[in-house]
């Protein structure tokens, strides 16, 4: 005789036990109907069915896998020249859009393999053109970015187009200065990377170092034309930092002369420490980005 | 012939399945080629003592707080950022045979479309003439791109006549 | 299993031996099949294998020549090369091959069939067919090939380039063609979203990849791409300086106090004395090999006789300062 020894908790026996009687229904009332034999032929999935996108031909699949006259064996793989003609958006949409094939073709390939035991040579060898497609994504992706970084250590070609253009600027005619205006916005984007429209700035991210150096860039280049034209001008050089600068990339150059000048005489004009620069372009175009919405709408 | 390979000629599935289980007369195994082989490999999951544990590299996300919850961490989660719009791209896996595969030059470049002065020349490009300043056609020029360097360009013309570069 | 599982990397993996095991892994593979199965081409692991036509010189048309075994002297059509084992089949030439019955294919009632022969590719050389000018055919055998500038070819749809005879280079061999008009298939891309423009560069401010996706293409770990030094890298990169002993000190401190050596330039006297004893030497010499080695020899100029010329030259001009003031 043995005496079977359960643990557990005695709370847990009570909480756990029957205390109504087990009551049974009017059995003969039930109504039994034909067995449904568990194959899947006897369920009807909706074709909008996500999980369909796991088979080669979506909702009109008929096996589980394709053989190799289902499948498309003309078409080659994307070219570099192709692809570095795309833009990022369309190189991302793209890898997607392999990527999902390539899911389907490894379900495939495993399940002809699992199933069938049949040869997956066609089904590899699909999957190595769309392998090296997207390794050529990343490949023209990573010639960008390189170009990108090699392009920033051009400092003294950068720096001589700059004085160039600032030339040119100050000395355009007034006919031409509509077109070096364009220039000059094209250029606050090209090389500092100042997005056009004052809606596109993001605050957060936007604002670094090349930021606050196209600000002071661009506050030269429209004074030096401002002084040109008017030499007994109310603002003369050195502008006092980013606080004397910032005016010349929201506002027209007269209203930003006004702005200036009006600083100057109530002594609010003050050169930042470098740790508060960032704050303050930040403050300052978020209180503008938030006046112009309020403007629009 | 190997004694061997007369398997091959009347291989079914059956006769595969009462194969005996004794070595052939020339002396090859059943199952498999050889009985030793590499051993030196990485242990699997299910090898190793008690104290072996070699996850998936998918754990690990976060911690136990004091109260025994696990907070996870979710920038040591995996994400995965899928376009929106994929399902109204015209772009397809792969390309039409019967499209041409262009062909890029980069004359004056030396590491190509890597080329920071390329990168450079374009920007100075972009500023003075707009968008869309350098539009090739190419079906005229036979599916090929050509970047120069207006450097080399400059080069040539100033060398004297009837001396090649 | 995955492609990387474990199952993977427990296998024998052909690409990773030598080229001495392979021919043992061939011929132990061998060891277990039908004599008319046999392999009798080495594998090409995958990095090697020749994938684009241009690489393997012969194109799907083209006529060959064979050069060597039981069909040595045939002139036939290519119709596929296989770069798993670097052999191609030619149209007509082929052998018997015994097929077991569970590898019959329907209709099939004999052991026996015709099978195209695998010919290595090292075993056949591209010929040409030409009329010359009495109108008989005759055939041009290439040894070898040379590729020389591109040209766009519309039937292969891409930047070609033209196929001469080596040694011969007035003989072009046009690419012949490809057999059959391939048709879009689903996964096909059409050429004008294909060749669809919709990127240039227009700032070198704002990064071309987003910075979130920049790890996924570059390894941000990487131990040979480290550009930044911290200080303290620097610090143990950099080996300390020796401490100079005393004597040292004494040296430099000497040294220090004595003007800077400056060499004087050759009087007309010193030129007379040095060129006559040269002369002197040099004019016993009688053989006349050493007199041409002596006279090449002249007109070397070591860089240490640059370097005393260069001293020469600006101690005259230091000289020269001080005269004028």
């Amino acid at each position: 005789m043995s005496q079977v020894f359960k643990r557990q908790l005695s709370a847990s026996v009570k909480s756990c036990a029957r205390n109504k009687p087990l009551k049974f229904s009017d059995l003969k009332s039930i109504q039994l109907r034909e067995p449904i034999t568990p194959t899947h032929r006897n369920f009807d999935v909706s074709p909008d069915h996500p999980l369909w996108a796991f088979f080669g031909n979506g909702s009109n699949s008929e096996h589980a896998y394709r053989t190799s006259d289902e499948l498309d064996t003309t078409s080659r793989a994307w070219t570099m020249p192709e692809l570095r003609r795309k833009s990022f958006d369309d190189l991302h949409k793209l890898w997607y859009i392999i990527l999902k094939e390539r899911n389907v073709i490894a379900t495939e390939r495993r399940l002809a393999n699992a199933i069938d035991n049949v040869g997956t040579t066609a089904l590899s060898d699909l999957d190595a053109k769309m392998g090296l497609s997207h390794k050529r994504i990343k490949q023209v992706l990573l010639e960008r970015q390189t170009a990108y970084e090699r392009a920033q250590t051009l400092t003294s070609d950068i720096n001589e187009y700059l004085a160039n253009f600032e030339q040119r600027y100050i000395n355009a005619a007034e006919d031409e200065i509509a077109s070096e205006n364009d220039k000059l916005v094209r250029l606050q984007y090209a090389v500092f990377g100042i997005q056009p429209a004052l809606e596109d700035y993001n605050l957060e991210s936007d604002i670094n170092q090349k930021f606050v150096e196209g600000i002071s860039f661009i506050a030269k280049v429209k004074l030096g034309r401002h002084l040109a034209q008017n030499p007994n001008s109310s603002v003369q050089f050195p502008l006092n930092g980013v606080v004397e600068e910032l005016p010349f990339l929201i506002r027209s150059v007269d209203q930003a002369v006004e702005e200036v000048s009006a600083l100057r005489e109530s002594g609010q004009s003050v050169l930042l420490d470098k740790i508060d620069v960032f704050p303050f372009v930040r403050n300052a175009l978020g209180k503008v980005l938030e006046e112009f919405n309020q403007q629009s709408s | 012939m190997r004694a061997s390979s007369v398997l091959n000629l009347q291989a079914s599935a059956t006769a595969n399945l009462r194969r005996p289980w004794q070595t052939f007369r020339d002396g090859q195994i059943w199952y498999g080629l050889t009985k030793s082989g590499s051993k030196r490999q990485a242990l699997t999951t299910k090898q190793g003592n008690k104290n072996y544990y070699k996850g998936t590299r998918s754990s690990g996300i976060g911690k136990l707080n004091n109260a025994g919850n696990y907070m996870v961490d979710w920038t040591k989660v995996r994400t995965y950022v899928v376009p929106a719009d994929i399902s109204s791209v015209s772009f397809k896996p792969l390309v039409s045979p019967n499209s041409p595969q262009l062909e890029q030059r980069y004359v004056g470049y030396a590491d190509g479309p890597k080329d920071g002065e390329l990168a450079w020349k374009n920007v100075v490009d972009f500023i003075e003439y707009g968008e869309n300043y350098d539009v090739q056609d190419i079906e005229e020029n036979e599916y090929k791109e050509e970047y120069v360097n207006p450097k080399i360009v400059q080069s040539q013309i100033e060398l004297p006549e009837g001396i090649k570069q | 299993m995955s492609a990387n599982g474990i199952k993977r990397r427990l296998q024998k993996d052909f690409s990773r031996l030598n080229k001495a095991l392979r021919a043992q892994e061939t011929k132990s593979n061998n060891r277990m099949v039908l004599p008319y199965f046999e392999q009798d081409y080495d594998l090409v692991p995958k990095h090697e294998q020749k994938l684009d036509f241009t690489q393997v010189g012969l194109a799907e048309g083209d006529l060959v020549y064979i050069t060597k075994g039981e069909h040595k002297g045939k002139i036939s059509t290519l119709f596929r090369y296989t770069p798993e084992f670097d052999t191609v089949y030619l149209s007509d030439v082929s052998e018997k091959k015994v097929v077991p019955p569970t590898q019959w294919f329907e209709q099939q009632e004999s052991h026996l069939i015709d099978y195209p022969q695998q010919i290595p590719r090292d075993h056949v050389r591209l010929a040409a067919k030409d009329i010359d000018s009495a109108g008989k055919t005759y055939y041009i055998v290439a040894d070898a090939v040379v590729y020389k500038d591109k040209y766009y070819d519309d039937r292969y749809k891409q930047w070609l380039p033209k196929r001469f005879v080596k040694h011969h280079e007035s003989i072009e061999v046009p690419w012949p063609g490809p057999p059959t008009d391939p048709k879009d298939g689903e996964l096909s891309t059409d050429e004008q979203v294909a060749l669809e423009k919709t990127y240039e560069v227009q700032s070198i401010a704002i990064p071309p990849v987003p910075i979130g996706a920049l790890d996924q293409l570059r390894n941000p770990h990487s131990k040979f791409k480290s550009k930044i030094l911290t200080e303290l890298d620097a610090r143990r990169l950099t080996a300390p300086e020796m401490p100079l002993s005393k004597e040292q000190k004494i040296y430099l401190a000497k040294k220090a106090q004595q003007p800077p050596t400056s060499v004087k330039d050759l009087t007309e006297e010193m030129k007379q004395l040095i060129g006559e004893k040269m002369a002197q030497h040099l004019n016993q010499i009688e053989n006349p090999y050493m007199k041409i080695h002596l006279d090449a020899l002249s007109k070397n100029t070591t860089p240490e006789f640059e370097k005393t010329m260069k001293l020469i030259r600006e101690t005259q001009e230091l000289n020269k300062a001080e005269e004028q003031k």
